[in-house]
């Protein structure tokens, strides 16, 4: 072992905190080496300065005001009421309660409303990705005997978002009961024109009068039958 | 009830260390349990018992003893609020003075945060050693009084890590696995840190020493 691990291992060795063998390798070579010889000296001096001071002495009456005051702090802390019994001091049972529901039910129907719009959000989203990409535009001739070619039913499923914005006067259409293969559904992203809501008439059928209104929203298209031969009024309206 | 407390100091301190032996634990044991079910009677005689030992190492870990006097008694306010966790089976000194360092840690952080040190100078500003002048032999205990401002000052120039392994090994005299079992660390980290503890304290006393042979 050199000098230079020796001197390392010093600190240590000097209050036996080494491992026995490695104390016994440094012992052996203390054996010899003058230099650390003198190291370990003015080690074990630091060491018996660093120890020789007596600790302070703390009188009495400082014990007893540690002592006291701790105790103080303990039965203050005892008696200390905590929060929530602080909270229920102020308000009382039936209180509390109304106020708890009260907060359910705001947290409740914000609950609710995140959800519905979220819902809502992913439904016209999902409509909107399932447009054809070519699309018929919303004021082609209609042509009942082709209708269900040009815009296959399929491949516009029953849309909520769209029916619950139709206003309720229509909603009797919707149950009038015209055959959907009759109807024709037009769909275009194409911007809507101001004069949106320009009835579209078309006289391709020979017994049906067919009247198409755009509406301001490009989903929605109302589509009106009428039979062509009777003077009676439209009883048959449909929406999609 | 006080004589029972005169009992288990006059034989901690025929056992020197006394808090961590084998006799005075047993002879703790049954104080330690009756303070753990609320008896505060008890719990008075644990602080009795200890309340030395702690001041001792705050005012070692910390410096000054107003400090010290602050942490001891927030010492005893967690033992008090942590006595229902102690097992039975754990060491209840090393509890304790883990809970000494943790405290100190936590004076020493905020001292430091807010302001330096109170050093010797003004310990007697404040006039901390106004008991001294009541004492017989005034020079003495200046002289006593000085060298400990001056290891307090060595102990400064330790890392708070440092510290509190050099107090608890060589000023109050626990194992070094003691010591490691206190402050959480493997007995390598606290062998590291007693090392060069011990190699700043020799550093500083040849600096104070040159300095006074320089003077003279």
């Amino acid at each position: 072992m050199n000098c230079r691990r020796v001197q390392k291992l010093m600190p240590l060795y000097v209050e036996d905190d080494l491992r026995p063998a490695l104390a016994d390798r440094v012992g052996s070579h203390l054996e010899w080496c003058g230099k650390c010889n003198w190291l370990a000296d003015d080690y074990k001096e630091s060491q018996s300065w660093l120890r020789a001071s007596t600790p302070r002495e703390f009188d009495n009456a400082l014990l007893d005001s540690v002592k006291n005051g701790a105790l103080a702090q303990i039965a203050a802390a005892k008696q200390r009421p905590l929060r929530w019994a602080a909270f229920a001091e102020h308000w009382n049972r039936r209180q509390v309660f109304a106020l708890s529901a009260a907060a359910l039910i705001i947290v409740a129907t914000f609950v609710i409303y995140v959800y519905q719009t979220r819902v809502k959000d992913s439904r016209s989203v999902e409509a909107v990705e399932k447009m054809p990409d070519e699309m018929p535009p919303y004021d082609r001739a209609p042509n009942l005997s082709g209708a269900t070619k040009t815009a296959p039913e399929a491949s516009f499923p029953p849309q909520r978002s769209v029916s619950k914005r139709t206003p309720h006067s229509l909603k009797g259409f919707a149950r009038a009961g015209v055959p959907r293969e009759k109807l024709d559904v037009a769909q275009s992203e194409a911007p809507v024109p101001s004069d949106a809501q320009r009835p579209d008439v078309s006289s391709d059928s020979k017994d049906m009068l067919r009247i198409e209104i755009q509406t301001s929203d490009p989903l929605i298209r109302i589509i009106w039958f009428a039979p062509r031969e009777s003077d009676s009024p439209p009883t048959k309206p449909a929406t999609d | 009830m006080p004589g029972e407390v005169a009992d288990i100091a006059l034989m901690t301190e025929s056992l020197g260390l006394g808090d961590s032996s084998p006799n005075a634990l047993s002879s703790l044991a049954p104080v330690i349990e009756r303070a753990k079910g609320g008896d505060m009677a008890a719990f008075e005689q644990i602080i009795e018992h200890h309340q030395r030992r702690v001041i001792t190492t705050a005012w070692r870990m910390l410096g000054n003893s107003e400090d010290a006097r602050d942490a001891a008694q927030e010492v005893f306010l967690r033992m008090y609020k942590y006595l229902r966790g102690f097992r039975s089976d754990q060491d209840f000194a090393a509890w304790l003075y883990r809970i000494v360092i943790n405290v100190c840690r936590d004076h020493a952080r905020i001292r430091s945060r807010h302001s330096g040190f109170a050093s010797f100078e003004v310990e007697q500003e404040l006039g901390s050693f106004d008991s001294l002048a009541s004492t017989g032999n005034i020079e003495s205990e200046m002289i006593q009084a000085q060298q400990r401002a001056m290891i307090d000052q060595a102990l400064d120039t330790l890392s708070k890590k440092e510290r509190a392994a050099i107090v608890l090994r060589d000023l109050e005299g626990m194992s070094t696995e003691k010591v490691a079992e206190v402050l959480g660390s493997s007995q390598t980290t606290v062998r590291s840190q007693i090392s060069s503890a011990r190699a700043k304290i020799k550093k500083y006393r040849e600096r104070i020493l040159n300095q006074t042979t320089r003077m003279k």
